[in-house]
């Protein structure tokens, strides 16, 4: 089998166009449709960010760690 | 005869297709019909308490955030004014008697010695560190005109202040530049075209630049 080559740099543009890409389209969404059901989705993604994060139980001093505040 | 024969859930589909969309109502209002999340019923029960005892303007992702972007955030950055110990200590009382604690010190006299040094305290609702409030005091000429002049979002009922988006799009791509703030800049961009000063992005990242 060939040996694929990977170039890590590569990878990472490759990634960071795709991202690009898809921000663009959801911005387009956004755009070009009602308010209310853009934020219907956004509310799902949000709202179980906020459960979750609810589960790891952080002290301050070990979250000021990681923001380096 | 047409409507008589429409059902609950074509009434329902019509009602739907009265499109409100995000309106840049002028250079100073932006109005939304947005369904509420979670973080933004935090913003807006911080701010009821902020605005009580200080001018404020929230800024980068989370503005971002309520115009749509499809990210999570755990702080929403708020620059206020310098305000003295005694107008602190107030605003912290007031916050502490409504559920919240600030993350970084109790201690009133820990948190005006990190804003008077130019860094952030966060509050958020006890006993979770997340979502929270990062508080900065306003450091140079953007944050001071950003204050005096600020953009209100209205969602129905609800307000708040933000700077203006050409400017946030400046500082994300001229400053920050990580990739999670040139995607919020291009949301911006996108969601804002027609709206946005194309001149005054480049006036604010030519500024930015000789900094």
């Amino acid at each position: 089998m060939k040996k694929r080559n990977f170039d890590p740099e590569e990878i990472r543009r490759l990634n960071d166009e795709d991202r690009m890409w898809y921000v663009e389209y959801w911005a387009n969404y956004v755009r070009t449709h009602p308010d209310k059901v853009w934020s219907k989705q956004q509310k799902i993604i949000i709202d179980s960010q906020i459960q979750n994060a609810r589960h790891y139980k952080l002290s301050p001093k070990d979250y000021l760690k990681i923001k380096n505040n | 005869m047409g409507i008589l024969l429409m059902g609950k859930h074509h009434l329902k589909a019509l009602k739907l297709l009265k499109i409100y969309k995000m309106k840049f109502t002028d250079r100073k209002t932006i109005e939304l019909d947005k369904v509420i999340n979670e973080l933004d019923k935090f913003v807006f029960r911080f701010i009821k308490i902020l605005e009580k005892h200080t001018a404020y303007v929230i800024v980068s992702g989370y503005i971002a955030i309520i115009l749509g972007r499809d990210r999570g955030t755990d702080d929403v950055d708020i620059i206020i004014p310098k305000i003295d110990k005694a107008n602190l200590n107030l605003l912290y009382k007031d916050l502490v008697k409504n559920g919240y604690w600030c993350i970084n010190s109790s201690d009133l006299d820990d948190l005006y010695e990190l804003l008077i040094s130019k860094h952030s305290i966060r509050f958020a609702i006890e006993p979770a560190v997340s979502p929270n409030a990062e508080i900065k005091f306003s450091k140079d000429i953007y944050d001071n005109i950003a204050l005096k002049n600020p953009i209100i979002i209205k969602i129905d009922n609800r307000e708040l202040k933000t700077s203006f988006l050409e400017l946030q799009i400046a500082y994300k791509e001229e400053v920050l530049k990580s990739n999670k703030d040139l995607e919020d800049a291009k949301h911006l961009r996108v969601i804002a075209a027609g709206y946005l000063n194309e001149n005054l992005i480049n006036e604010y990242k030519k500024r930015l630049r000789s900094k």
